[in-house]
C-alpha cells in the first residue's frame, strides 16, 4: 500500500505547538499545490483543526521517516525538532488512524461530531484543487462513511458531556418542544447566559429574567427577547414557568417554598428546576412535590459521568466497526493494485475481438451482424472474467502478482512505456 | 388449513424475531438495526393483514367468530396502533411492551381455538362485526394509553432516582408521552362509545325492542364507564401528570380485563 500520514494532536503536542502548526484556510491551497508538485507525491490532503495537524500522502515510493518529518516541519512551518514529536503511520495503520479520527475515537471528547465535518472539509479542499490521488479519494470517502457508520450504529455521540448541556438534556427529557415552554432565568451571570444560549439553540423563546441588579436583567432580557420580573421571583413567576434555571452567587436559597410555594397550588403540569448554583438557589422542599423535578450541579455531573461511561462502552463497538472498514479498504486495495493490468487486458482483447468481427463480417449477411457482435462479446467477456477472477484471487489470497505481471507482458501493446509503468508499479507493490 | 396452522406459526416467528431485535436494540443502540426492525415490523403487519383477510374470506366474516379469533384480531389492532405511533416518533423502549402483549394475544388466540365451527349465530351479522371491530379498536387505543402512562412512570422513576441509564435516554420525552396518552384516551373512548351505541341499536332493531339476549351488557357498560372516567379526568385535568399516568395504567388494565370478561361471556356465558 502506498499511504503515509504524519501529524500531531492534543495527546502528543502542547497547545502552543498545536497553535504554531495550525494552518489557516487561506494558505491551505498553496501548501497542497506545493506538495503535489513534489516528484514523489501523487496526492496529498491536510487535516488541520484546533486539536490536530495531520498530513496524508500517497507517495510514488515510501519516504524515509526522517525525510517525512522534515517535510512535515517544512509544510507546517515548524522547527525541524518539532517534527520529531509527530506520529507517523503507514499503509494500513494510516488507514486505521484516519478511520478512528473520523469516527471521533481519537478526539479529546470521545465521539464528538465536529471532527467528521472537518475530515469532509479537508478532503473536499484537496479534491477541489485536484490534489488527491485514487487511493486518497478512496481513503477519505471510506473514512467519512466509517465516521457516519460509527455514529449511526453505536451511541458514541449520544448524551451531553458538559454540565450546561446536561441541564438541557434533562429539560429535553421532560419537554419535547422547548419553544412552547416558559423559562424563568434567575440570575444574569455567565452561567445563566450560557444556559439560555443552549436553551435558545434547542428552540426556547419564552423568557422571564429575574436578577438582583435590574440593569443586568434588562440587558439579558433584551438579548434573548424576554421580559424582566422581580427578584427574587414570586409565586406568580413560578406558576407561569415550566423551567426555572438558576445560577446566582447567593449564599442561601433564592427560590423558597415558603415564598413561592403558592405558585404550585392547583398546578397540573410538571415544573423543572435546573439549579446551576453552588451553594444551591432552589429550596430542596420543592423536590417533594409529585410533578416537580429539581436538579443540581451534582446531578448534572452525574449525568455527564454516566454519558462518558456510556460513550466509552460504545467505543469498543466503534473500534470493531473501524477494524471492519480497514479490512474492507485493504481488500479493495489488494484488488485494485492490479487494476491497470486488468484494464490493459480488457483493451487488448476488445481490440482483437472488434478487428476479427470486422474482418469476418463479409462472410455473413448484414442482418446477422448484431448476432455476431453479441456472440463475440459474450465469449470474450467469459474469457476475460475468468482471467480477471484468477488474477484477483491470486493478488488477494496469496499476495501473488506474478499472474498480473504475466498477463501484462502477454497482452502488451505497442506502448512500451505504459507497460513498463504498470510493471514498475507491480514490482514496487511486491517489494512491500 | 394453512390459515389455522402455518400462518399463526409464521406470525409467532416474526413477532418473536421482532422482540429479539428490539431487546438487542435496548442493550446496543444501532440505527441501522432499528431501521431494519421498523421495516420488519411493517412487513409483519402486512402479513398479519393478509392472514386475517384470508380468514375473513374463508369464513365470510371478519375474525370475530371465536374467542381465539378476537384475541388475534386485538393483537393485530394493537400492533397497527404501535406502528402508526412509531412513524411519528422514535420510542424504542415502548415497542417491547406492545410486542410482548401481541405475542401473548397470539398464543391465547391459538390456545383458545381459531376454528369457527360452533360460533353463535348473531356473530355472523354485520351489526356485530361493526360493534366488535369498534370495541377492539377502542380497547387497542386504550391499551396504548396504558403503555404511554407506564412510560411516563418509568421516565419519572429514572428522573427521580438520577440513574440516567438506558431507559432515561431511550424513552420519549414526558411531553410526548403525555400527548400520545391523551390522544389514545380520547380516541379510544370515542370508539368504545360508538361501539356501545351501535350495540344498543343492534339490540333493539334485531329484537324488536327486547333487550333480553344481550349477554355481556354489564361488562360493556363497565368498560364504557371506565373509559369515560379516564377521558373526563384527562380532559378536565382532575389530577396532576403523574397521578393521571397512574390512573391510565390502572384503568387500561381494568378495561383489558373487562373486554376479556366480555369476550368470555359471549362465547362461554350461556345466553348469547
Amino acid at each position: 500500500m502506498k499511504l503515509e500520514m504524519i501529524g500531531l494532536n492534543h495527546r502528543t503536542a502542547t497547545l502552543s505547538l498545536r497553535e504554531r502548526a495550525a494552518i489557516s484556510p487561506d494558505t491551505l491551497p498553496t501548501l497542497l499545490e506545493r506538495l503535489v508538485r513534489h516528484p514523489n507525491i501523487e496526492g496529498a490532503a491536510i487535516l488541520s483543526t484546533c486539536n490536530r495537524a495531520e498530513l496524508y500522502l500517497s507517495p510514488t515510493f515510501h519516504f524515509e521517516e526522517s525525510e517525512l518529518r522534515a517535510l512535515y516541519a517544512e509544510v507546517f512551518e515548524l522547527q525541524p525538532e518539532d517534527g520529531d514529536v509527530a506520529y507517523v503511520y503507514r499503509d494500513a495503520n494510516a488507514v486505521k488512524h484516519l478511520f478512528r479520527v473520523a469516527s471521533g475515537l481519537d478526539s479529546q471528547m470521545l465521539g464528538e461530531i465536529q471532527i467528521l465535518v472537518q475530515v469532509k472539509n479537508a478532503y473536499n479542499t484537496a479534491l477541489e484543487l485536484a490534489c488527491t490521488s485514487g487511493i486518497l479519494n478512496k481513503l477519505f470517502t471510506q473514512a467519512i462513511f466509517c465516521g457516519k457508520q460509527v455514529r449511526t450504529r453505536t451511541a458514541i455521540s449520544q448524551g451531553a458531556v458538559s454540565v450546561a448541556y446536561a441541564a438541557i438534556e434533562i429539560a429535553q427529557r421532560l419537554y419535547n418542544k422547548l419553544g412552547e415552554k416558559n423559562i424563568l432565568l434567575v440570575g444574569a451571570g455567565e452561567t445563566t447566559k450560557l444556559a439560555s444560549k443552549y436553551l435558545a439553540d434547542a428552540g426556547a423563546c419564552n423568557w422571564r429574567v429575574s436578577n438582583r441588579t435590574t440593569a443586568h436583567a434588562a440587558e439579558l432580557a433584551e438579548q434573548i427577547g424576554g421580559e424582566i420580573t422581580s427578584f427574587p421571583p414570586n409565586s406568580e413567576d413560578i406558576a407561569w414557568a415550566d423551567i426555572v434555571v438558576s445560577a446566582t452567587s447567593s449564599p442561601s436559597a433564592i427560590v423558597k417554598m415558603s415564598e413561592c410555594g403558592a405558585g404550585l397550588k392547583g398546578r397540573k403540569r410538571p415544573l423543572l428546576f435546573l439549579d446551576l448554583a453552588v451553594p444551591r438557589d432552589i429550596d430542596s422542599a420543592f423536590a417533594e412535590r409529585d410533578d416537580v423535578y429539581v436538579y443540581t450541579v451534582d446531578d448534572f455531573q452525574e449525568l455527564v459521568a454516566a454519558n462518558i461511561k456510556s460513550r466509552q462502552k460504545e467505543a469498543v463497538r466503534a473500534e470493531e466497526l473501524v477494524e471492519k472498514e480497514v479490512h474492507i479498504f485493504s481488500e479493495w486495495y489488494r484488488e485494485n493494485r492490479i487494476a491497470p493490468s486488468i484494464q490493459q487486458l480488457q483493451v487488448a482483447l476488445e481490440t482483437i475481438r472488434a478487428s476479427e468481427v470486422e474482418q469476418q463480417a463479409r462472410h455473413f449477411r448484414p442482418e446477422d451482424r448484431e448476432e455476431i457482435e453479441k456472440f463475440s462479446r459474450s465469449m470474450m467477456k467469459k474469457v476475460t472474467s475468468m482471467i480477471i477472477a484468477n488474477m484477483r484471487r491470486a493478488a488477494a489470497d496469496g499476495n501473488d502478482l506474478t499472474l498480473a505481471r504475466a498477463v501484462t507482458v502477454a497482452f502488451a501493446g505497442k506502448d512500451q512505456h505504459a507497460i513498463d509503468e504498470i510493471l514498475e508499479k507491480l514490482n514496487h507493490e511486491l517489494s512491500h | 388449513m394453512l390459515t389455522y396452522t402455518l400462518f399463526p406459526a409464521i406470525m409467532l416467528l416474526f413477532f418473536g424475531g421482532l422482540l429479539a431485535m428490539w431487546v438487542t436494540l435496548y442493550h446496543k443502540p444501532d440505527e441501522l438495526l432499528e431501521r431494519i426492525a421498523d421495516r420488519v415490523g411493517w412487513t409483519t403487519l402486512a402479513l398479519f393483514a393478509v392472514w386475517l383477510s384470508i380468514l375473513t374470506y374463508d369464513q365470510r366474516q371478519i375474525p370475530i367468530l371465536t374467542a381465539g379469533q378476537i384475541s388475534v384480531f386485538l393483537g393485530f389492532l394493537i400492533w397497527m396502533d404501535q406502528l402508526l405511533v412509531q412513524r411519528k416518533m422514535s420510542q424504542r423502549m415502548l415497542v417491547i411492551l406492545p410486542l410482548v402483549t401481541v405475542i401473548l394475544l397470539l398464543l391465547a388466540g391459538i390456545a383458545g381455538g381459531l376454528h369457527h365451527k360452533s360460533a353463535p349465530d348473531e356473530l355472523h351479522s354485520a351489526w356485530s362485526a361493526v360493534h366488535i371491530v369498534l370495541s377492539m379498536a377502542g380497547v387497542a387505543m386504550l391499551f396504548g394509553s396504558g403503555v404511554y402512562g407506564a412510560g411516563s412512570m418509568l421516565l419519572r422513576r429514572e428522573l427521580m432516582s438520577r440513574k440516567f441509564g438506558r431507559l432515561f435516554s431511550s424513552l420519549p420525552s414526558m411531553d410526548e408521552m403525555h400527548k400520545l396518552r391523551a390522544f389514545a384516551i380520547y380516541f379510544g373512548w370515542l370508539l368504545i362509545t360508538i361501539s356501545f351505541a351501535s350495540a344498543v341499536a343492534f339490540m333493539f332493531l334485531e329484537n324488536s325492542g327486547t333487550p333480553s339476549f344481550f349477554s355481556h351488557l354489564h361488562e360493556m357498560f363497565g368498560l364504557w364507564g371506565a373509559a369515560s372516567l379516564l377521558a373526563l379526568s384527562e380532559r378536565f385535568r382532575w389530577l396532576g401528570d403523574q397521578k393521571q399516568a397512574r390512573l391510565t395504567v390502572a384503568m387500561s388494565t381494568v378495561i383489558f380485563l373487562l373486554i376479556t370478561g366480555s369476550v368470555l361471556q359471549i362465547f362461554f356465558g350461556g345466553q348469547s
